[in-house]
């Protein structure tokens, strides 16, 4: 009889909660105090299991237990002996458990890698505040670019300020709820630089977006590549995020956050002027330009692009319009 | 470059909205305002819009009557609700003793801002119209029932026809107000010159020339009862534009420099008036660009219905340029200024259709713009539409220049061959 290894698993993730070892290659298993794991389930009974290491298996005794004891994959034992092999799960109650053997392969050590340095390098207060101030910087000057004045420094700034600091921290807070209710850490800083990545992200975007957009002449085309490159960013932050705090946003989660994220931007998309449903007084035409950029192709001569516009425009309109 | 001051300078009343202002001012009736009011007050009424449900005034104005037959006179704005929704209003007439009557509507000119209206005929008094031309500085009498506070009679001072052939109007430096429109204006014999219709500013007002009506009234005799008033609203209109636009296109037009561009100089004076203004680039002032624009805007609108008045032509020619902004922050700028629409008063639903719009890259005098071409239908007149349409030239770092066209009203193919000339005519000065 050699070491035999019990893992408790959580019910969601796959993080290890606890881990027991027996070196003697056995053990009990219940709600009992006399047990050696012991359970606190309702659905376990008081003397539930044995579990024993011989060779490369495990036998797995179910002492006639009130609702058995389920290999992960087969019917329940009740009151009976299953052989097993190492790294298999087993079900008592709600509780899932792992038997392994000393024997079991483990992956190779990893480097202290890129990615390790890069979260050390981000858990930095200092990197923190120097990025998130780097990228308040660019707001406020794309702000100010726009509509230069005075007034701007004595009010408009605040403004400003103010939305850069809600756009960062919702996505902070967010995040950092669900890990903190998790693991008991938030990673505010790790979420903020990603929260500070995606705005400076978004902010190229609308730099360079008159050039993706200059011979793009339906406004109702560039709005929905808009929401689809908002959605992109969303998700890349998302996937960024769930690599910057391993193991405690699980994949599952990120498809989760890429739905609610896709609602809202499907709702946003509903509600502005170019995809709307309701009336709309104003012309929606495009209105990107962008420097250097010339069309690809001959330009249409004036008479030929007035006399196609008319009946491109008045085609056979639908029956509501016609009174 | 805001809205409000490009049209701060043209503040447009109608004459029946609240007029808050020099309501009292002292109107010393002169001898012959006395003579005037005496022997015509009895044909001088006030018009009345009755809402059919509560059985109360919802509109008024003023209106008189002009023959034997009992013809009256008022303004088309004064009775358009009935025309919008006849089953919701009546017309009635109510002389300064309070004695009321039905009237109904027997011919409308909206282009002139005219109605004429039945009432029974009797031997009652009527105005007749003065033959004799008018000068500048001639004395002009106007009578109505300003906010219903009671016949009044005023005076003002002739100062010619404004505004295109066929369409032209009296100015009269007089002070007039609300609920006087459709009131009748004499010379000094008491013979009826023009039919009161707007103000603008301080004291400027404008009459309807008689002549308008005595030709509706003329038009008149052996129609039927019952017209298809839309149809007939829809007609004017058309009539009115095609005058308009054909005599602008027959015109010869010259041309005059702006920035890179040489124009078509103002293409209507009589009707279109033209404004404009240039900032520098300014940096310690904040302003990063230099901008100059030129404005042009028919000065004469049709009203329809309280909140929906249509026939301006205007246009604009911006052009931009800086030196300290970098191109990217250069065609934000500029950007910005294409999506500005002038020229298109908020219309709800109700009257018109969304604008449709086609959008392409454009050869004009040489250089490659970016172009839109936008247009909507009325409801109610299905062949009148709203045209839109707005350039901007490509191709250079830190210039631009944007040309703003909007036609409201007309047909959408007519539109087309103004747009034609009218963009045909830039030219480029290298």
């Amino acid at each position: 009889m050699g070491r035999v290894i019990v893992e408790l698993l959580p019910s969601h993730g796959h993080k290890v909660e606890r881990r027991y070892v027996f070196d003697n290659g056995s053990a009990t298993i219940g709600r009992s105090y006399s047990n050696d794991i012991i359970l606190d389930d309702p659905f376990v009974s008081p003397q539930h299991l044995v579990i024993s290491a011989n060779g490369k298996m495990v036998y797995v005794r179910d002492l006639a237990s009130e609702n058995g004891t389920e290999i992960v994959g087969s019917a329940p034992l009740m009151n009976q002996v299953a052989k097993i092999q190492s790294g298999e799960e087993i079900c008592v109650g709600k509780t899932k458990l792992k038997i392994l053997l000393p024997g079991h392969p483990v992956e190779p050590a990893k480097r202290m890698d890129n990615l390790a340095a890069l979260r050390s390098f981000l858990d930095r207060w200092s990197v923190a505040a120097v990025f998130s101030l780097f990228v308040m910087g660019i707001f406020v000057w794309a702000s100010y670019m726009e509509q230069p004045s005075d007034k701007f420094w004595e009010k408009e700034v605040f403004g400003i300020v103010w939305g850069y600091l809600l756009l960062a921290l919702i996505y902070v807070g967010l995040l950092g709820v669900i890990t903190h209710s998790r693991i008991h850490r938030a990673y505010f800083k790790r979420y903020l630089a990603l929260s500070n990545a995606g705005i400076l992200l978004s902010y190229l975007h609308t730099e360079v977006g008159p050039f993706w957009y200059f011979g793009v002449f339906n406004n109702g085309l560039i709005a929905i590549a808009e929401y689809v490159i908002s959605f992109g960013v969303m998700l890349v932050m998302l996937w960024a995020s769930a690599r910057l705090t391993k193991d405690f946003v699980t994949r599952k989660e990120v498809i989760k956050f890429a739905g609610i994220t896709l609602v809202l931007i499907v709702l946003t998309a509903w509600s502005t002027e170019d995809i709307k449903i309701g009336f709309s007084a104003k012309p929606s035409y495009p209105t990107q330009l962008a420097p250097y950029l010339k069309p690809w192709s001959e330009s249409l001569p004036l008479d030929s692009f007035l006399k196609d516009s008319g009946p491109e425009i008045f085609k056979p309109v639908d029956s509501a319009d016609k009174i | 470059m805001k809205n409000s001051d490009r049209f701060s300078i043209v503040i447009f009343f109608w004459f029946f909205a609240t007029f808050i202002g020099s309501a009292n001012a002292a109107w010393g009736l002169t001898e012959k305002a006395q003579q005037i009011y005496e022997r015509s007050s009895a044909s001088v009424y006030q018009i009345q819009i009755i809402d059919l449900k509560s059985n109360e005034k919802s509109t008024i104005g003023s209106g008189f009557r002009f023959s034997k037959k009992g013809l009256f006179a008022t303004n088309y704005h004064v009775i358009s609700d009935v025309v919008a929704t006849p089953e919701r209003y009546r017309i009635e007439y109510v002389n300064a003793n309070g004695e009321r009557g039905d009237l109904i509507l027997k011919a409308l000119d909206v282009a002139h801002d005219l109605a004429v209206l039945q009432g029974e005929a009797s031997d009652k008094a009527y105005l007749s119209f003065a033959t004799a031309s008018m000068s500048k500085g001639d004395h002009v009498f106007p009578m109505g029932n300003p906010l219903d506070l009671g016949m009044t009679i005023t005076e003002g001072i002739y100062n010619g026809l404004v505004g295109e052939d066929l369409y032209q109007r009296i100015l009269l430096s007089a002070s007039l107000n609300g609920g006087m429109s459709g009131g009748p204006a004499f010379n000094s014999k008491g013979k009826v010159i023009g039919i009161n219709v707007s103000i603008e500013g301080n004291d400027l007002s404008y009459l309807v020339p008689a002549e308008y009506l005595l030709k509706l009234a003329g038009e008149i005799t052996g129609k039927e009862e019952t017209q298809e008033w839309q149809a007939v609203i829809q007609d004017q209109i058309l009539e009115k534009y095609n005058k308009v636009i054909h005599k602008i296109l027959k015109a010869k037009w010259s041309v005059e420099d702006f920035g890179s561009l040489k124009i078509p100089q103002n293409i209507a004076a009589a009707d279109i008036k033209c404004w404009g203004k240039t900032e520098p680039e300014d940096i310690p002032e904040k302003q990063f660009y230099s901008y100059s624009y030129k404005w042009c805007r028919s000065e004469s609108n049709i009203y329809l219905s309280s909140d929906f008045s249509t026939g301006t032509i205007g246009y604009y020619f911006i052009s931009l340029g800086s030196k300290s902004l970098n191109p990217l922050e250069f065609y934000k700028v500029y950007s910005a200024e294409l999506s500005e629409t002038d020229f298109l008063p908020y219309v709800g639903e109700k009257d018109v259709t969304e604008f449709r719009c086609q959008s392409d890259f454009v050869k004009i005098a040489g250089h490659d713009w970016k172009g839109s071409y936008c247009a909507r239908q009325y409801k109610k007149y299905p062949k009148l539409h709203d045209v839109f349409l707005t350039f901007a030239a490509l191709g250079e770092a830190k210039q631009g220049h944007i040309v703003r066209i909007g036609l409201a009203g007309l047909d959408e193919p007519l539109a087309r061959r103004f747009l034609q000339k009218f963009l045909g005519g830039i030219q480029w000065v290298e």
